[in-house]
């Protein structure tokens, strides 16, 4: 035991027993860490830009606009032609474009099927959201349309039955048909009634009102995590470069040469490591929550809980990398294989409900997926009758890997 | 004639003089031993001849071309073996040779034929398609040799080319040095084993902060030591009043004794060697061995510093 | 000029020999553009269906007698499609549902109001009140679900109080003719963009960026085996030994270039548009960029491992501020974004894709241009200064 603790303490020591070790591992980690916590987090509240262009003369195009302006969700600006919009998608200005086309209106009073285009340069929960809602609208005009197509019909072959011709041939009449001959008096009168419908659904007579208790995690604890477990995962890696130029400057050789057993090394090195590891988690979770005033939206004791049993499966992951790859350069570029990867099946980077079925199964072997599940029980006030289950399975991993780990240190080995 | 020629070359760092002065001339077809303790500026001279630092004063001349000049051209001529093993782990035995072969430009069929040579030389032959990971430190240092004969430089410039290898590989490694040399190569021979270069030096400088305090054939340095040998002599029986007796002996400039072990130093043995017997048999001691040891430069850079070699 | 090709073929076969280093250059690219290609090809695509577990949620009606109950409600919940989502669950008044949702019991609630139907057919308002509860995805499901049942008797109310009734049997759905929402081509004529290819360009250049590790690992470790001492014993300039090592790591970031673009293009169909040459060209400035960004770092740093950290912070910084990691605020992307070399490259590359006329590809391969000009001349001046020697 006096062995392990010697052994944890000399890594301590020579990791953040400096003035420019406590700033390279502890604050710069904890400051980087917490600005694009505060920069990502502040994130969810920003609407998102949406550029359109309403080439509709009709009230369809304008309803369409006016509704999405409705939700609340969106800043809408306005392009003047579709080349325009599409330049201005193409730079980024908005997260997504939405057109409306030229006889918008016209053409779903002639039974058509118009459709809206919308342009987007990469999928995002913003423009998956839009589409719904544009494409929900989109199909609701049609039936206001069909319903105005009927109610037309129903008037005027009461009235007379001498344009019975003209009526049915109408609705096979293209926009460009519409603007002339008899079409275009009932073409107007029907952009009426249209607009009447239209007039009065804008009123939302029937609809909802959410009572919100506050009960779920806010989408922005889901990409704070994340984050946050990338960047512990990258910092374990520090710590575990250190235990690799033990092995490439024969320390580590020498200490086995000492009466220390193999697993007692090993044993100390993670418990060093993890000390840091731990150093580093709170160093983060102060700064953000003290410095930044970023509220994390669960008890801090449990957040502190879920990333050092998160940060305990990392050492195990990087250990046992380490334990395979000799040569410390190749560590480095091997857990960089190992991270990014498997951020991205955890859910690090888009909630994890987004991908196919056989990735979500994928997913619970990432420990990724088991530490924001914890974090999202917790945030909901969840106790530890639900909140074991992420904690097993985390311990569960750590335990199996800092095993393996360990066992395949082999401290009498030097590096290749 | 001189091969090449340091003429006061000085190196600061920090403005503290590193190479004060330094005046030297290798003669071509020997070999020539630079000795001096851990720090004397030994490294920063051979540093300094190859063109790797340049000199804050003074010429350095090799063959007749100034290396501050024309540093390439001087470097054609130099065949450099650093202290440190320089070699890629990552690449063959063969790989690593005709890598360094062919930054000195030597191309197609010629290379192959220095790469082998150099290689039996050295004894790496057979072990070619080998990476040096996976060697002893003896034949790293034999490769570390082999990467710089292959185009057969003018002056070989070995920097402690034998720290920390067993007493084999540093024969076989003074062998090829002797070698190298018959073939023709003038040898500078950079040491702090005063007995590697007593073995193989003709001319031996001496250095000692940043000064070259003593240059010649290993006979002329000899003979600026004071005169002075070393007997030692172990016996049983060794009482207070024989060493009282020996401390008194006119001759005898000193006396330590540690055990059954006495060491006396005097001008010259040969003349006194029959009184100090006399002197032991009259005091019942029984000599097991007697060794007299004559004045080496390890004694000369003690007489000249007043500190031992390794220190 | 021979010395050069001598050193960067050797930095070459050296490079390819290590395994990690194949890995991480040819395998890892490959691996991450497939994974998010397939985690998000639900959403890009919009193809298959997830199948999503239904969840319980809790109904009250708030009608006196189980006779006055809302019919519209009812046989809404009843339809198979609705069943496949969600499973209704009659809670007895407000407040248990409230309990409900907080328990975990119900994900979600819904309050009907008593006269609910009533109000509708009389054309007065009607609203739902909604519990949210304790999943983010669950509450948006039944929200979306709940709220287009309502929108779609909005309109139909609308129609009636407008049209008059009669107009109501008209308003079916129209049916499989064809989505009322399409996503539009950005440029005419090429083919259809898809955000599939934003990533596997944005992933391109985080890789290119990540080339100039090589350089800090290959400058430290001729200092760490002392064949930087050597090879300056040899016949061998400086800038000459310097040249190769960037020559070879060059060469080496231009194949891993090519083969992402080509396992890509063949194994998941990304589209890198029709101008090769001016793709090579972008691809060259943005190793460039990163070689020369990197020798700036070596000069300066004192050792390998800060080096390498410096770098790929800046790697990270720079992905995360041009986007390519994260969705960032709006008003970042072309402010802060612009800052970072993938701004200009993925700019680029997005026309190019799009087949988008010179003129609009041409600013940002200045701008590139711009860039590696001064990071040269930086890392000619620092070369200059500090210079690369032991």
């Amino acid at each position: 035991m006096y062995n392990i603790l010697t052994i944890s303490w000399n890594l301590v020591k020579r990791m953040i027993g400096r003035r420019r070790g406590v700033i390279a591992y502890i604050l710069l980690p904890g400051v980087i860490v917490s600005v694009i916590i505060w920069m990502t987090g502040g994130m969810g509240y920003e609407k998102a830009t949406v550029l359109y262009t309403n080439l509709d003369s009709g009230p369809a195009g304008a309803h369409v606009i006016a509704e999405l302006e409705k939700t609340g969700d969106y800043t809408l600006v306005e392009k003047e032609s579709g080349g325009e919009l599409r330049t201005g998608v193409l730079d980024e200005k908005g997260r997504a474009g939405l057109e409306i086309p030229a006889g918008y209106s016209a053409s779903l009073l002639a039974g058509q099927a118009p459709q809206i285009h919308i342009y987007e340069l990469k999928t995002s929960a913003a423009s998956i959201a839009l589409k719904m809602k544009a494409s929900e609208i989109g199909g609701r005009l049609r039936e206001v349309a069909l319903a105005v197509d009927a109610a037309g019909k129903g008037a005027e072959a009461g009235k007379a039955g001498g344009t019975a011709g003209v009526q049915a041939a109408s609705p096979s009449i293209g926009p460009t048909g519409m603007a002339s001959g008899t079409a275009s008096g009932t073409a107007a009168a029907r952009e009426a009634k249209l607009s009447a419908v239209l007039q009065q659904a804008e009123l939302h007579h029937v609809g909802s009102q959410k009572t919100d208790y506050n009960l779920y995690p806010r989408e922005s604890l889901g990409v704070v995590t994340g984050f946050m477990l990338m960047f512990l995962m990258a910092m374990v890696t520090s710590s575990v470069s250190v235990i690799m130029d033990d092995r490439k400057k024969r320390t580590m050789m020498r200490m086995f040469s000492a009466p220390v057993r193999s697993y007692e090394i090993a044993l100390g090195n993670f418990l060093g490591s993890f000390t840091v590891g731990v150093i580093q988690v709170a160093a983060v979770l102060l700064v953000g929550r003290y410095v930044l005033n970023y509220n994390f939206e669960l008890p801090m004791y449990l957040y502190f809980l879920i990333l050092a049993a998160f940060m305990l499966v990392c050492m195990g992951l990087a250990s046992t990398v380490a334990g395979l790859i000799r040569n410390p350069n190749n560590a480095g570029m091997l857990n960089a294989l190992i991270l990014t990867p498997t951020c991205m099946l955890g859910g690090c980077f888009w909630p994890i409900s987004i991908m196919p079925d056989y990735m979500q199964k994928a997913a619970n072997f990432v420990p990724q997926k088991w530490a924001i599940q914890a974090a999202d029980l917790a945030a909901t006030g969840s106790g530890w009758s639900e909140l074991w289950l992420p904690f097993a399975v985390l311990g569960l991993m750590a335990v199996i890997l800092l095993v393996i780990g360990s066992a395949i240190l082999r401290p009498s080995e030097s590096a290749v | 004639m001189a091969l090449a020629s340091l003429t006061d070359v000085v190196k600061r760092y920090d403005s503290k003089l590193t190479v004060d002065h330094v005046n030297l001339s290798i003669n071509e077809g020997e070999i020539f031993g630079l000795l001096g303790p851990n720090g004397a500026g030994k490294s920063t001279t051979i540093s300094m001849l190859c063109g790797l630092l340049k000199m804050d004063g003074g010429s350095i001349v090799i063959d007749g071309i100034s290396v501050a000049k024309q540093p390439l051209e001087a470097k054609k001529r130099i065949g450099l073996v650093p202290q440190d093993l320089a070699l890629y782990e990552d690449l063959t035995t063969w790989e690593n040779a005709s890598f360094f072969g062919k930054l000195y430009g030597l191309r197609g069929e010629l290379l192959k034929e220095r790469v082998k040579e150099a290689l039996e030389f050295t004894g790496l032959a057979d072990r070619a398609k080998d990476k040096p990971s996976t060697f002893s430190g003896g034949m790293k240092r034999r490769l570390n040799i082999a990467c710089a004969i292959m185009h057969r430089p003018k002056l070989i410039i070995m920097d402690e080319p034998t720290v920390g290898i067993d007493p084999q590989s540093r024969n076989h490694i003074l062998e090829s040095v002797k070698a190298l040399n018959k073939l023709g190569s003038t040898v500078i021979y950079t040491s702090h084993y005063m007995e590697e270069v007593e073995a193989i030096c003709d001319r031996v400088a001496i250095m000692d902060k940043g000064h070259i305090i003593a240059c010649g054939t290993e006979k002329e340095l000899r003979e600026r030591v004071a005169h002075e040998e070393k007997i030692i002599i172990k016996a049983g029986s060794i009482t207070p009043d024989l060493i009282l007796e020996l401390k008194q002996h006119p001759r005898v400039t000193r006396v330590e004794a540690e055990g059954e072990t006495l060491e006396l130093y005097l001008p010259s043995s040969q003349s006194e060697l029959q009184d100090i017997l006399f002197i032991f048999a009259k005091h019942g001691g029984v000599i097991q061995m007697l060794q007299i040891e004559q004045p080496d430069l390890e004694t000369l850079f003690l007489s000249l510093t007043g500190r031992t070699l390794r220190d | 000029m021979a010395n050069i090709w001598t050193i960067a073929a050797y930095e070459l076969r050296r490079l390819l020999r290590s395994r990690s280093m194949l890995i991480n250059l040819f395998l890892l690219p490959i691996l991450l553009i497939f994974l998010i290609g397939s985690a998000l090809s639900g959403v890009m695509g919009g193809g298959k269906d997830q199948t999503i577990d239904p969840f319980r949620v809790g109904i009250v009606d708030a009608a006196a007698n189980p006779s006055e109950r809302s019919q519209l409600i009812g046989s809404f919940l009843k339809s198979p499609e609705i069943a496949e989502i969600i499973t209704p669950e009659t809670a007895d008044s407000r407040e248990a549902a409230v309990n409900g949702v907080r328990s975990g019991e119900y994900s979600y609630a819904v309050i009907v109001p008593a006269g609910f139907d009533k109000d509708i057919m009389s054309g007065k308002e009607a609203r739902l009140e909604y519990i949210l509860g304790k999943n983010r995805t669950d509450n948006m499901v039944a929200g979306t679900v709940f709220d287009n049942f309502l929108s779609s008797i909005n309109y139909r109310q609308a129609a009636a109080m407008t049209l008059g009734p009669q107009a109501i049997p008209a308003m079916t759905e129209s049916g499989q003719s064809n989505p009322a929402v399409v996503l539009g081509k950005l440029n005419e004529g090429a083919p259809a963009y898809t955000a599939s290819q934003y990533y596997a360009a944005a992933m391109l250049l985080m890789f290119l960026l990540l080339c100039g590790q090589m350089v800090i690992t290959s400058l430290y470790s001729e200092k760490d085996n002392h064949t930087l001492f050597r090879i300056g014993s040899m016949p061998v300039k400086g800038g000459e030994l310097f040249m190769g090592k960037m020559l070879g790591i060059g060469i080496v970031s231009v194949l891993q270039c090519a083969s992402i673009i080509l396992a890509t293009h063949f194994l998941f169909g990304v589209y890198w548009g029709n101008r090769p040459g001016l793709l090579a060209l972008v691809c060259l400035l943005m190793i460039l960029a990163s070689l020369t960004l990197s020798v700036i770092i070596a000069m300066f740093a004192r050792t390998a491992a800060s080096a390498r950290s410096i770098s790929t912070g800046l790697t990270v910084v720079m992905t995360f501020i041009s986007g390519g990691m994260a969705p960032l605020p709006d008003s970042w992307v072309n402010t802060g974004g612009a800052f970072s070399i993938n701004h200009w490259g993925m700019r680029g590359i997005l026309r190019m894709m799009l087949e988008s006329p010179w003129t609009q590809i041409s600013g940002s391969i200045t701008m590139l241009s711009l860039i590696c000009l001064v990071l040269l001349g930086l890392a000619f001046f620092s070369y200059r200064k500090v210079g690369y020697h032991v």
